[in-house]
């Protein structure tokens, strides 16, 4: 446990960081899918340019704290796994020490967890002479999240700017879903509009993170309790059905934070019915008591 | 120098510390246990080592070299069809399947990611905008020239200009999203300049600048170097259904070219300071990570802690304290000044 927890405090290993790694400041490539087993091969090679047979090698995979808009930690926290596999490998020393075959090559499998965000695989081979050590940064989450807002029709809540704080920012974080449903559900609210020509703006909440995945809105409490034995529960759901980018809440009428920030909210079923016109999972679009959940994707499509 | 999505540089001897780091988890018992079977499976390997080659002692590990796809054996060719890397000749070597059911032959493609440069940005304020210079030269013991640098960067930067000494500028569009500004739909592109040689000739101090209205931020950078014969989507589109697949994991910028960080024009003006600040904080934790700031510098070490508590303060804050602490490189000189246009 603690080798895990030394990369996320990014405490000074001496010598061990002489390398140089590779950078991604936005975590676009590589991009693996939540729960997802990513094969890998690597090889030592010496100073002539040759393979090493037979090579040592360790390794380890740490996260970087407060991407994808989990602004918050805690000793629960996640990240993918590396484990060494035969494919290639000599011999499994362990699920992460390893020695190469007699060909330098080892092999190793990236098990993803249900959490998007940015990760570091941090490698080290070893021969008698010395060693050389590198890292892959890579990321965890989807890549056909975009941004989804139009202020003309849409409040943004469920932010620190709006008083709420979830661990995840300011409204600007909590609104990425993949385009069609991005449209899908602004066809619905514009119907919705139409018919009430009262109000002109609907508050809409959490969509999805950037990067998508586990989106823990009870990472810092404010879950009920019950039905939820521990309301602060980060990491985990409740939410699933905002990990890919399908789903929005939209405010019903009495919201409060929504009337605060200038929308009106919404007659719940009568905008369940809207999305549903408009492609929405009628199953899995439904009143979650001071909101309209619309669903307009298949939930067992992703893993949650 | 190194290869794929990694680059390494040789450190001293293995240590012990290392092979504590290795042991934390372990237990008294299960380590003296790993200890005595390391030592005698180093026993077996210097054994087989020895037996083969003398030479083979001398070994010492220079570079590490990662593939998504097996890695190619020269003295074991596979022959069942599948797409592989060779990390000698820097290629994928694809067994295409023949219709008559012989053995498969290799097809070779050069994967460009083998160039390796420094780039050294500066940011300068110029009346109502920002110039970022960017100096490339190719490091001595790149096995590839630089052919191709390039930059994503929001595609909605509309006002952005550029120049270069004599290196070509295109710009190409992208489904990637924008996580860097509240545009709706936004996208990034890649802004990339070209080498227009053909040569083998090394890059050398090629000054690529861009004008722009937009705050800096890190960024991805891609370097692809010059090869005779690359790898393409429509050449992946001609391979069977489960060798594309595999073949196309290097048309992905991280693994058909060589990833840097750089700072760029990332942010709209009117941009939330919180989107600036977790880019901050990732890109400073990424340069640490790969040793372009050092572990134990008292700038990034207080930097990275001002932004944190910025990110995660209960009450919002109106922006980020900057360091108090002097940077002392000029790398940690240019992301001060750099901040000081986003949060001023």
């Amino acid at each position: 446990m603690l080798q895990r927890i030394l990369p996320i405090m990014l405490r000074s290993l001496g010598a061990f960081f002489a390398s140089v790694a590779t950078l991604a400041a936005q975590s676009y490539s590589p991009m693996y899918n939540p729960q997802s087993t990513n094969a890998q091969s690597w090889v030592c090679i010496d100073q002539y340019g040759q393979r090493i047979p037979y090579a040592y090698f360790y390794f380890y995979t740490g996260t970087y704290l407060n991407t994808n808009a989990h602004f918050h930690d805690d000793p629960s926290h996640p990240w993918s796994s590396a484990t060494c596999t035969t494919t290639s490998s000599y011999q499994c020393l362990s699920a992460t020490d390893v020695y190469a075959g007699p060909d330098g090559v080892f092999s190793l499998q990236i098990n993803t967890t249900l959490i998007g965000q940015a990760e570091v695989l941090v490698i080290t081979c070893s021969s008698g002479g010395g060693s050389v050590s590198g890292a892959l940064n890579y990321a965890v989450g989807y890549n056909d999240l975009v941004y989804n807002d139009d202020p003309n029709v849409y409040v943004k809540i469920g932010g620190t700017d709006t008083g709420a704080n979830t661990g995840h920012g300011s409204t600007a974080y909590n609104r990425y879903m993949q385009n069609t449903p991005s449209w899908q559900i602004w066809y619905a609210t514009l119907d919705y509009l139409a018919a009430h020509p009262e109000i002109s703006k609907v508050c809409l909440n959490d969509q999805a993170l950037q990067y998508g995945g586990k989106f823990d809105s009870c990472a810092l409490g404010g879950c009920p309790n019950p039905p939820y034995p521990n309301p602060v529960r980060p990491w985990i759901s409740p939410h699933e059905s905002h990990d890919r980018g399908t789903a929005a809440d939209v405010a019903g009428i009495g919201s409060g934070q929504c009337a605060n920030y200038g929308g009106s909210g919404v007659n719940v079923a009568e905008f369940i019915d809207r999305c549903v016109d408009h492609g929405a999972v009628r199953a899995n679009s439904i009143s979650e008591g001071n909101h309209a959940h619309c669903q307009f994707g298949d939930i067992n499509a992703w893993p949650h | 120098m190194s290869q794929l999505a990694v680059e390494a540089a040789v450190t001293s001897s293995t240590t012990d510390e290392q092979f504590v780091d290795v042991l934390h988890q372990s237990s008294l018992l299960q380590r003296g246990l790993t200890i005595l079977y390391r030592t005698t499976q180093w026993l077996t390997m210097l054994l087989v080592a020895a037996a083969g080659s003398v030479s083979a002692l001398a070994q010492q590990p220079a570079r590490l070299v990662m593939s998504p796809v097996p890695i190619w054996n020269d003295t074991a060719p596979p022959t069942e069809p599948g797409a592989f890397f060779d990390p000698g000749q820097n290629q994928l070597v694809i067994m295409v399947p023949k219709p008559d059911e012989t053995n498969a032959v290799p097809v070779r493609y050069d994967i460009p990611n083998a160039a390796r440069a420094s780039v050294d940005v500066t940011v300068q304020s110029l009346p109502g905008k920002l110039r970022f210079t960017y100096t490339l030269t190719d490091e001595p013991l790149a096995r590839q020239p630089s052919k191709r640098f390039r930059l994503l960067l929001p595609s909605h930067d509309a006002g952005l200009t550029s120049s270069s000494n004599g290196w070509q500028f295109e710009t190409e569009a992208t489904a990637l999203p924008d996580r860097s500004a509240t545009v709706r739909g936004g996208t990034m592109r890649f802004i990339s300049w070209r080498n227009p040689g053909t040569t083998d000739a090394k890059a050398s101090r090629v000054i690529l600048t861009i004008d722009s209205t937009y705050l800096p931020g890190f960024a991805d950078t891609f370097l692809e170097g010059q090869v005779k014969n690359p790898l393409t989507a429509d050449i992946v589109a001609t391979l069977p259904g489960a060798i594309a697949q595999a073949a196309r994991q290097f048309l992905e910028p991280a693994f058909g070219s060589t990833p840097q960080t750089v700072l760029a024009p990332m942010f709209p003006p009117d941009v939330s300071k919180s989107v600036i600040a977790a880019n901050y904080h990732f890109g400073i934790s990424v340069l640490q990570r790969g040793g372009r700031i050092r572990q134990d510098s008292a700038y990034a070490r207080q930097l990275l802690d001002n932004l944190q508590a910025f990110l995660t303060a209960i009450t919002p804050l109106a922006a980020p304290t900057l360091p108090t602490t002097a940077p002392t490189t000029a790398l940690e000189q240019t992301i001060q000044q750099a901040l000081s246009f986003c949060f001023k």
